[in-house]
């Protein structure tokens, strides 16, 4: 997967979870800021699972990105999410992560049309200074209330979150049947390009 | 004391950290990793599975090794529902799946039966950890990023545990779903699991690939099993407990 690609599907998560949020503003009257502590809604018994957990979404984006990304999850075991906010209904579990290192180019960035089982999303990026600035949606599913039910039974009940490149200080690399002798040195060098 | 040698067709790494650490400590893992292959390989002529395979001998006279591989294959086709089978499609048996893993933490009691505390075995991806690292704190595991396979895009602390990765993104398609007799769905690139031990977390981590998408949610249901799945757009989707390993504490 090139770097466009990634960048977009970093970029549709996050703009799912803003509208996501958007919908628990709408219908919780409720502001995010307020939000401080975890506010997990245990659902029923998924179908898919048989495995009642917990379902919350915390926001990706970056620090100085649109009010309407809540906050940075960086996948540094260093810095947990600052804040979570959980959806009621959320139709996918979706925990988005922004490396905070990665600084995109400037321009706006139209999403793949993703299929969410109840109809398509479809978002738009705006890059300034290499930080998003804005997200917005090219289309979204109407039938809301419907969706809700659907998406309360249908969806499994696991977190996501969109994979970043982390650093190499590991003692081992667990991989599908791997090459981990070159590993080391490949990155090295390739860490050498970088700077 | 460290060293990394090609074993059973992949390379394998031992670090043992335990301060009276000697090379034959070492060479003995690497030694046992020999022995496994010569009788487990299918790609080799003489080894037994390859002349069990041809009918030259018969069940009584397998090898206790040979026995043990063949019940603990029986029991995780249970487990998993089917997904995973040594039986392979073309009718003879391939026991690969869950020799890596069992093969890892044989050498791990070895070790043990040695005195040694502090040792991580790392075997073509598939990791047994005990005690501590070189710092004194807790092993430090990297998950390759399949799409970049000189990054890593997971970073998780562990001790005393086994950590495995089934996944599409090396050597071809080489899961394959002995339900519908097809190969993995290629929609799931990798399935990363974290288990009590490296062989637990290794069979797991294949049926759980063969799976599909509902490989995560199965390792959710299991008690003691954490797992990490990534699909092809890029998405981590991973179990309720998995966080608790991206932590150093």
């Amino acid at each position: 997967m090139n770097f466009k690609k990634i960048v977009a599907s970093m970029l549709v998560i996050l703009g799912f979870s803003s509208y996501a949020w958007m919908e628990k503003t709408k219908n919780q009257n409720e502001n995010s800021s307020n939000s401080k502590d975890s506010n997990t809604i245990h659902n029923a018994t998924p179908i898919s699972s048989g495995v009642p957990l917990s379902q919350e979404v915390v926001y990706g984006g970056s620090e100085t990105g649109s009010r309407r990304v809540d906050t940075v999850t960086s996948s540094t075991p260093q810095a947990p999410a600052s804040k979570k906010v959980s959806i009621v209904g959320s139709v996918t579990n979706t925990r988005s992560t922004v490396g905070t290192s990665s600084s995109y180019k400037d321009g706006t960035y139209t999403g793949d049309s993703v299929d969410v089982y109840y109809g398509n999303i479809q978002v738009q990026a705006i890059i300034r200074s290499g930080k998003i600035a804005d997200v917005s949606f090219l289309s979204y599913p109407s039938d809301r209330q419907r969706s809700l039910a659907i998406a309360n039974r249908a969806m499994p009940v696991l977190s996501q979150e969109a994979i970043t490149i982390q650093g190499s200080q590991v003692d081992a690399v667990s991989g599908a049947t791997a090459t981990s002798s070159g590993f080391r040195q490949s990155l090295a060098s390739a860490l050498v390009k970088a700077k | 004391m460290k060293d990394s040698r090609i074993v059973m067709g992949m390379p394998v790494t031992v670090e043992v950290v335990d301060i009276q650490t000697s090379m034959s400590d070492i060479d003995s893992v690497f030694d046992y990793f020999k022995y496994v292959n010569d009788v487990f390989s299918v790609h080799k002529h003489d080894s037994e599975i390859s002349c069990i395979n041809r009918g030259e001998i018969t069940p009584q006279s397998w090898s206790a090794d040979m026995k043990e591989i063949f019940a603990l294959a029986e029991d995780t086709r249970r487990v998993t529902g089917g997904y995973f089978d040594a039986l392979r499609p073309d009718g003879l048996y391939d026991p690969s799946g869950i020799v890596k893993g069992w093969a890892i933490e044989r050498a791990k009691k070895l070790l043990q039966a040695r005195g040694l505390k502090h040792f991580c075995i790392e075997a073509g991806g598939d990791i047994a950890l005990s005690g501590s690292n070189s710092s004194g704190a807790k092993w430090i595991v990297g998950i390759r990023n399949p799409f970049k396979l000189e990054t890593i895009m997971k970073t998780i602390y562990g001790t005393d545990c086994g950590v495995a990765t089934s996944g599409n993104y090396l050597r071809g398609n080489h899961v394959y779903n002995p339900k519908t007799k097809k190969h993995a769905s290629e929609e799931v690139v990798s399935v990363t699991v974290i288990g009590p031990n490296v062989y637990e977390a290794d069979r797991f981590a294949t049926a759980a690939y063969a799976m599909g998408r509902e490989g995560i949610s199965f390792i959710e249901k299991m008690n003691g099993f954490e797992g990490y799945m990534i699909d092809n757009k890029g998405i981590a989707t991973f179990t309720s407990g998995f966080e608790q390993y991206t932590y150093i504490k």
